[in-house]
């Protein structure tokens, strides 16, 4: 049965809506602005009759307030978000390493090879001058230097990196135990019906921050146990409901950071992130280079020991060392050092192959190293070489890797904006819709007030 | 596709990003003159770099021994040039000591003399060190004890590295010029000096015939000296046209071209005020302006 205070409550509910419709316009500006926000929409159905035989809507019914997100491209965006964290991380990383290895203004370590093999040469000029003994001395002094810098700014790095993963252990720690706080307040507001949208955005932003850091992997069930799970590297739990599984970061024998839960070592479980990144850079990359240079160092130490050794010094004694001698290549960067006869006396240089006189056949065999073949990759400066270029292609492909997840998460992120951003505009427009839908159901109220009047008067 | 306003916002700011990146790297450029100032510019073209840089820091080498022995060789030549004067000089007065026996005494002393200085220059030093001496190079070759003169080198050819593969001699040894197998000069000029002196006309035949020879030793010897000497210009002439093409093709892999890194930076900087114009229009327009 109908009856003006029906038509008054309808009026009164669509009032109701348009309110609500105009709150929730009025919080999608608000956050236009920000990129990880998603836009809510009122979802309102028609209120149903309360029977009789001629079926008449009653009004509007304010059912919820929903956000517009898409979980396809929310788990693809945290993937994406992590790819490219780690793939930061290890661009920068290989970047402070590269300094060291940027030889173009006569300066590094290839200018120090060339001055030390190129004094012997010049001793094989004179190789009873004094002088040249000097220098031949004092340049074995600056490559002996440059190898050190070089082997502890790698060392350095290695430090430097296990700082940042016990930090990354920490700010995994410190996200989890908020997500698992969040995960509480979402899962007793819906206990009792209440949307949670905001929360779910604040958790959401969370777990991506995450994401930074780790690969991540949200589980929610479904029905009635509704229990949040969140894990990181290859499935370790780290939040299940609002438990933290709180990871520990120890130090092994070699002093390099191991990231443990629950008592297993978790370390090599990452895959993507910047603490996928840092581990790999350390474990992979640190002790490339860090070989590299080392066997470098060994290589000229044995190369010039065996000559020099057959050599004859000034005062004709043989079988002396050039450098100390070193056991194995481990480290030898270094360790290299000028042998106690010749850190003594330059005179105990060995530049010639006799005994008697002072010729130059051993001089000019050291000073020849630097271009004869006899070293693992080639000659000194060619081995040299091929860890510039290795150092080289890695910081460079290192960029091209951030600048294609970089581009894809961009594309994430337009994809995202198309289903979850504001659109200023729609809600201008929206904020229009519900502005005249409230003045008409104010004018309805009017009239059947107005009506009411009339009735009234009869009487 | 529906816009939302952070649609239109990201994508400016990553053009923008872009853009701002290829104006600093055409900078960088510009301001540097290098197109690879780091080795992930282009790790192929650094690794030549060094490749190139080795290769100068070896030939300047190359080029600095090749110096020393030329030097020391000119010294060298220098002094067979007196040395061949003077066993010239020596021929002369033996040959005319035949026609005035009388006066031997006047020859012999100026014979002597000429012996004197022909062994003063065998013991000729270049730098501090003595030429003659083979790799003995901080003792007098030649020493004179009793009227013999005996020869204290050895009879190493001091080579030095002059290329790769390419050794170049920078002094002969004493015992190939002044007392051979054969011919000993300062025992040969004493000889001589003695037959005249006795007035024994056959011994004086004798030594001419020797002292022919030894002249034709110090001669042969000065011949190698300025072959070596060609060889060390030739060489050095190969360094320089060889490093001008290096530093041509050091240049090439290295340096940027000034016309392409500036007009590089032209275009980023029109690329950025169209990007900044186009944002800025985007900002402007709103529906709320027309209602």
């Amino acid at each position: 049965m109908s009856s003006l205070t029906a038509v008054f409550n309808s009026a009164l509910s669509s009032m109701y809506a348009s309110q609500m419709g105009m709150t929730v316009a009025s919080n999608n500006i608000a956050n236009a602005q920000n990129p990880e926000y998603t836009r809510q929409r009122l979802v309102t159905a028609p209120m149903p009759s309360y029977g009789g035989n001629i079926n008449l809507g009653m009004g509007i019914d304010v059912i919820r307030v929903e956000s517009l997100r898409d979980q396809l491209i929310e788990a693809r965006r945290l993937q994406e978000n992590s790819a490219r964290a780690g793939a930061d991380l290890m661009n920068r990383t290989l970047s402070d390493i590269e300094v060291q290895f940027t030889d173009t203004n006569n300066t590094g370590l290839l200018q120090n090879l060339a001055n030390f093999f190129n004094s012997f040469q010049t001793l094989s000029t004179d190789p009873a001058s004094t002088n040249f003994r000097e220098q031949v001395r004092i340049s074995t002094e600056s490559l002996m230097n440059n190898f050190k810098t070089l082997r502890d700014s790698l060392v350095n790095s290695n430090r430097l990196i296990n700082m940042t993963i016990t930090e990354q252990v920490n700010k995994i720690n410190s996200l989890g135990s908020q997500i698992a706080r969040i995960s509480g307040e979402i899962a007793s507001a819906e206990a009792i019906g209440v949307q949670a949208g905001e929360l779910r955005d604040q958790r959401l932003a969370l777990v991506k921050q995450l994401s930074a850091v780790t690969d991540v992997r949200e589980q929610e069930a479904s029905g009635l146990d509704r229990t949040y799970q969140l894990s990181v590297g290859d499935g370790r739990p780290l939040v299940v409901g609002t438990h933290t599984f709180s990871l520990s970061a120890v130090l092994d024998t070699n002093g390099n950071v191991r990231i443990m839960s629950s008592g297993v070592d978790i370390t090599n479980s990452f895959n993507t992130g910047e603490a996928a990144a840092a581990i790999d850079f350390r474990d992979n990359y640190i002790p490339k280079y860090l070989n590299s240079v080392d066997q470098l160092a060994y290589e000229i130490v044995q190369q010039v020991n065996s000559r020099h050794s057959a050599g004859y010094d000034l005062n004709g004694n043989t079988g002396i060392d050039f450098f100390q001698s070193l056991a194995s290549a481990t480290g030898a960067a270094g360790l290299m050092a000028l042998s106690t006869q010749v850190a003594g006396s330059a005179s105990s240089i060995a530049a010639s192959s006799q005994s008697t006189g002072q010729d130059n056949d051993v001089a000019m065999q050291i000073g020849s190293l630097l271009f004869q073949p006899v070293f693992s990759g080639g000659s000194a400066s060619d081995q040299y070489r091929s860890l510039v270029f290795e150092v080289g292609t890695d910081v460079a492909s290192s960029e091209v890797s951030v600048r294609e997840h970089t581009a894809l998460m961009h594309q994430l992120d337009m994809r995202r904006q198309q289903m979850s951003g504001v659109s200023m505009d729609e809600e201008t427009v929206s904020v229009l819709q519900f502005q005249r839908a409230y003045q008409a159901s104010a004018k309805l109220i009017k009239t059947v007030d107005e009506l009411t009047q009339v009735l009234l008067n009869l009487t | 596709m529906r816009i939302a306003n952070n649609t239109a916002y990201l994508s400016f700011l990553r053009d923008l990003q872009r853009t701002q990146e290829s104006i600093f790297e055409a900078q960088t450029q510009v301001t540097s003159g290098k197109k690879v100032s780091k080795p992930s510019d282009d790790p192929v073209a650094a690794s030549d770099i060094i490749r190139l840089t080795g290769e100068k820091a070896e030939s300047d080498q190359f080029v600095k021994n090749i110096d020393a022995a030329r030097s020391r060789l000119g010294a060298a030549d220098s002094i067979l040039d007196s040395v061949e004067q003077m066993l010239e000089r020596v021929q002369v007065l033996g040959q005319s000591s035949l026609g005035n026996l009388v006066n031997a005494t006047a020859f012999t002393t100026e014979i002597d003399g000429l012996r004197d200085q022909i062994l003063s220059a065998a013991n000729a030093m270049h730098a501090g060190r003595y030429i003659f001496g083979g790799s003995v190079t901080s003792v007098p070759p030649y020493q004179q004890t009793a009227g013999v003169v005996s020869y204290l080198g050895n009879s190493n050819a001091v080579v030095l590295q002059a290329g790769r593969n390419t050794t170049i001699q920078a002094q002969i040894p004493g015992s190939e010029i002044f007392t051979t197998a054969g011919v000993d000069v300062f025992a040969t000029i004493r000889n001589l000096s003695t037959a005249i002196q006795a007035g024994n006309r056959a011994a004086i035949d004798t030594e001419l015939g020797n002292l022919k020879q030894a002249w034709t030793r110090v001669s042969t010897a000065r011949t190698r000296v300025g072959g070596y000497v060609n060889l060390a210009d030739s060489l050095s002439s190969q360094f320089t046209t060889a490093g001008i093409l290096r530093a041509q093709h050091l240049s090439n892999v290295q340096d940027a071209d000034p016309a392409q890194s500036i007009t590089q930076l032209t275009l980023s900087q029109t690329s950025l005020q169209a990007t900044l114009a186009v944002g800025a229009r985007i900002a402007q327009m709103s529906l709320i302006d027309y209602i």
